[in-house]
């Protein structure tokens, strides 16, 4: 929101430096966004205070803020004459659902002409362009208390009548600045006999709009639902100072005070006559009353506040006080603050107001609740410091992907991103850590172990509720090396593999279907020559979320023996490696230092020496006896 | 072997281990515990007469001193007269292996969950892929609330189901699960409808916390920043400020700011001229956030804060540009 400290001033008599009243706004809610730029405030709007988009909402904070007294513009409350029937325009609605209110007066031969230099000048700083005294007055009086407005030229109308509907599905309006926009029927529309000159709430049309030829005119300020203009307006993509301020909840009580000071200013500078309208206004809102008991100010800020304090405090945000019985605060909530939900939202505007720099720093005590994190995360923690141990880089890649990189089945589309490159949730992570492995390359790093602990995500079934979208916790390593081959990568992703597998204390895996791998038959991961992926949340069942706490006097401590085994190309190593460590419980491990493929091994044939270590206290004898069975050793 | 004996047989010992290097073996010769020529005198000393013992101790003390002293001196300038006689280059550094190192981001979260957890907070964790009722409504976020505009949602399943926007869905998913006392970190992915550029992408990380216990009040949550925010910028003497800020799941909000670290408050380019850069958002938990996950706000009350993570990491590390951070563009 900007403010122009000559505007503001009008309001509130303070003679305090710009950067001291920024400091001001900051503290209590208002925080500048931008420099003061020699006459113009810009503050951060933070979507909840309607009454912030105005001058006169800022004014009345930064007031009660500084203990100063806020002055009201003036307003013209005098009830206006009684319109004949060719002056009066009637109004129907034909969409209830939205409008709340539609108020409106009727001024008759006004002089439209340029602005004076104040007014001009104001709005200019504001932002926004001075085109003549009438359109100006609308905007002013927008920007000075909120209340979007909008003046026709009913001399340009066909029929006295302003009618409020939906719009059409082909339905098209030209607006003032001459753009063609093409409606839908979720907006409205102002017409009249048929023609379309006002998008309800967003933007004017051009075919009634007020020029220097306008004598007669039909002042409008509406209240519509707010969801409906947020909608239309982002849909249209069409955002300006009206939208930005119909797409909050405001009153229908702020459209009778905005007419007032409209017309206050529209006798003064453009004089003419004054006639009521017709007030759209079928159910009146009532304001709201909340009971503060005035504890809550301890219970949420910790401090207790004079009771003086507390009421100067509210009457100068505009609260008025009903009741005031034990301690508790009957308040009626004023008309422009449709943030305030419950007493809280009070107690909120009493610290602020009272200032945030005042509430004391007391420690947090009481006894800290029991553990809650889940086994899982330590779990992956755990992984990745075992990772980083076999000396893996670790790297978090986008979940979002491009849907055309996964042509299997099951991923999860998203319905709107901006983008066709991140349109998509990943269902692996190794393209992710390719694309890793790539910008390595780029940068002359030729060899390396790139791991992510994240998830990946798929969907069970089409069309289905919440719980067939499925999150699979997932570690995926890649091993990437430019001056190996494929299958002396595969030495180095089965070590790393196996490193994981030891640091986890899992000594003894099974292995199916060349790459899948097993313990107590639960699937913990699937090999690739070049990575592999785990599944942490089966990795920690088998595990149970622990590592042995073992020392490497330990593990050295029992002998190990050597076995020499031809075996066919096809045969599985992992799996007889498993073997042989289940076939004892003297062994502790068992694995593979070595592979030959060559001349000296028939064709289709190749030898593995597998090294098997046994439990403390195993002689050489019994070692042998146990192997025996296995072949040569 | 009288003490003198002992000092002039170890003057010739030492000579001789001086050519061999065999230190570690004088050193037993002397001074093992259990057989040691000294260890021996020393366990001779309670047979002896007390005045004899009187004038031994402190020679034997010192003789057992002096050798000591003289094996780490001889072994010392041993080693450096190795390196100088083979010509060893200490200095001709090669390239480090490859280490492993964990990501930025682990990093940063690792250290702040240190902190948090020694105030007794346990980590909590939520779906990414989240329904509206977590992710809004039960943070007072109704349908049609200006405050979605603060955060483009991307839609799985328009209205319902969605990437979450924040770490908040946690918090709601888990005052609707546990009982009071809390005390929750969340560090977390969310997701936002955006086009990647130096500084924003439309997945980013934040860390999350809420406590919610009787008693609790915006007193409490200074008193974390306070303390948190000296701890992660390792710095006693950081500026703070406190002020208003609305957020819509909570009531009352606070804004935390520290002291521009790069111009000192004068204002520059990173502050925006401002002075002072926001680090988190926070507030006490919203009255129906409270009551929609079921905990009687009239018994309890709690604080939440949140913070974007990867502008931290960014800064922290001096990472320019986010799609580097998760891009694998990225080496320490």
């Amino acid at each position: 929101m900007k403010i122009p400290l000559e505007w503001l001033k009008d309001y509130v008599a303070i003679k305090k430096s710009p950067k001291e009243i920024g400091t001001a706004f900051t503290a209590f809610g208002l925080m500048v966004d931008k420099p003061f730029d020699g006459k113009t405030f810009d503050l951060e709007h933070r979507f909840d205070r309607s009454d912030w988009l105005s001058i006169l909402g800022c004014a009345r904070d930064l007031a009660a803020y500084e203990r100063l007294e806020l002055k009201l513009p003036k307003i013209y409350t005098a009830k206006g004459k009684a319109p004949t029937d060719e002056y009066k325009v009637a109004i129907k609605v034909e969409c209830p659902e939205i409008i709340r209110r539609f108020n409106t007066r009727v001024f008759r031969n006004v002089k439209v002409g340029k602005s004076p230099e104040w007014l001009k000048t104001r709005l200019e700083d504001y932002g926004i362009p001075s085109i003549n005294n009438i359109v100006d007055i609308t905007n002013y009086v927008m920007v000075e208390l909120g209340q979007p407005m909008h003046a026709q030229d009913t001399d340009k109308f066909r029929k006295m009548e302003i009618c409020i509907r939906r719009a059409g599905d082909e339905e098209k309006i030209v607006t003032f600045l001459g753009d063609e926009v093409k409606l839908y029927p979720e907006a409205f529309v102002l017409a009249q006999d048929g023609v379309t000159t006002v998008l309800g709430g967003i933007v004017g049309g051009r075919e009634t709009g007020v020029d220097e030829q306008t004598k007669n005119i039909v002042l409008d300020a509406g209240n519509y639902d707010q969801v409906v203009i947020r909608k239309v307006s982002r849909k249209l993509k069409i955002l300006n100072e009206s939208s930005l301020r119909y797409d909050k909840y405001l009153h229908p009580d702020l459209t009778e005070y905005a007419i007032q000071r409209a017309a206050y200013l529209i006798l003064e500078l453009a004089g003419g006559d004054y006639y009521e309208n017709e007030d759209w206004y079928p159910i009146p809102q009532k304001l709201t009353s909340i009971r503060l008991s005035t504890s809550r100010i301890k219970d949420l800020g910790g401090l207790e506040l004079a009771e003086n304090e507390v009421l100067d405090i509210l009457e100068r945000l505009g609260y008025r006080l009903v009741s005031n019985v034990n301690k508790v605060l009957t308040l009626e909530v004023p008309y422009f603050r449709t943030d305030v939900e419950v007493a809280d939202d009070i107690v909120s505007d009493i610290l602020r107001i009272h200032g945030y720099a005042k509430i004391p720093i007391t420690q947090l005590l009481g006894a800290p609740p029991k553990e809650e994190t889940p086994a899982i995360y330590t779990f992956e923690d755990k992984l990745r410091d075992i990772l980083v141990k076999l000396r893996g880089h670790e790297h978090i890649t986008d979940p979002l992907v491009s849907s055309t990189e996964s042509p299997e089945g099951g991923q999860i589309i998203l319905e709107n991103s901006l983008n066709s490159e991140k349109n998509a949730l990943r269902t692996s992570i190794a393209q992710g850590l390719e694309h890793v492995a790539s910008n390595y390359y780029k940068n002359q790093m030729n060899s390396g172990v790139l791991f992510e602990i994240g998830l990946v995500y798929h969907k069970e079934s089409e069309g289905g509720d919440y719980e067939s979208y499925k999150e699979t916790r997932c570690l995926e390593c890649l091993t990437f090396d430019k001056a190996k081959t494929p299958k002396n990568l595969g030495v180095i992703t089965s070590t790393l593999f196996s490193g994981l597998l030891k640091e986890l204390g899992l000594t003894k895996p099974a292995f199916k279907n060349a790459n899948e791998v097993y313990v107590e038959n639960t699937l913990i991961a699937t090999l690739r020559y070049n990575g592999f992926t785990g599944f942490t949340a089966n990795l920690l069942q088998v595990t149970g979320g622990k590592r042995d706490a073992r020392v490497l006097f330990d593990l050295q401590s029992g002998i190990s023996l050597d076995t020499s085994l031809t075996v066919s190309q096809t045969e599985m190593a992992g799996a007889i490696c498993s073997e042989i460590a289940a076939s004892s419980d003297k062994i502790s491990e068992s694995f593979v230092v070595e592979e030959y493929t060559g001349e000296k091994v028939e064709k289709g044939k190749r030898t593995i020496l597998i090294r098997t270590y046994f439990t403390k206290g195993v002689t050489q004898k019994e070692a042998t006896k146990i192997l025996n069975k296995w072949g040569r050793s | 072997m009288q003490l003198d004996d002992l000092r002039a047989q170890f003057l010739v010992d030492i000579e001789i281990t001086n050519k061999s290097g065999e230190y570690d073996a004088l050193y037993l010769k002397y001074l093992s515990k259990t057989h040691g020529l000294i260890t021996e005198h020393i366990k001779a000393l309670p047979r002896l007469k007390p005045e004899e013992k009187k004038a031994q101790g402190p020679k034997l003390n010192e003789l057992k001193k002096f050798i000591e002293t003289a094996i780490l001196k001889a072994r010392l300038a041993h080693t450096k007269a190795q390196i100088e006689d083979t010509g060893i280059d200490l200095t001709a550094l090669r390239q480090a292996e490859n280490v492993g190192y964990l990501h930025p981001t682990t990093q940063v979260i690792r250290e702040m969950n240190a902190f948090f957890r020694y105030y007794g907070f346990s980590v909590g964790e939520g779906p990414e892929i989240e329904t509206a009722d977590f992710n809004f409504r039960k943070l007072n976020l109704p349908e049609g609330h200006p405050a979605t505009d603060l955060q483009d949602t991307l839609f799985i399943r328009e209205p319902d189901i969605l990437l979450r926007t924040h770490t908040s869905s946690v918090e709601a998913r888990l005052l609707s699960s546990l009982k009071p006392p809390i005390r929750i970190v969340v560090p977390g992915k969310c997701y936002r409808n955006e086009t990647a550029n130096p500084s924003n992408s439309p997945f980013l990380h934040q860390y999350q916390g809420f406590v919610v216990d009787r008693g609790v009040t915006l007193q409490n949550l200074k008193w974390v920043f306070d303390r948190f925010l000296r701890y992660l910028y390792a710095d006693d003497t950081i500026e703070i400020r406190f002020r208003y800020k609305y957020y819509p799941e909570v009531s009352p909000g606070m804004g935390v700011d520290i002291k521009c670290r790069f111009c000192g408050g004068k204002g520059c380019a990173v502050c925006k001229q401002r002075g002072w850069l926001e680090v988190l958002g926070s507030g006490m938990i919203h009255y129906n956030t409270l009551k929609m996950c079921g905990i009687n706000p009239d018994d309890y009350t709690g604080f939440a804060f949140g913070m974007g993570l990867d502008r931290l990491v960014m800064a922290k590390f001096g990472i320019p540009d986010i799609r580097r951070l998760y891009g694998g563009l990225t080496y320490i």
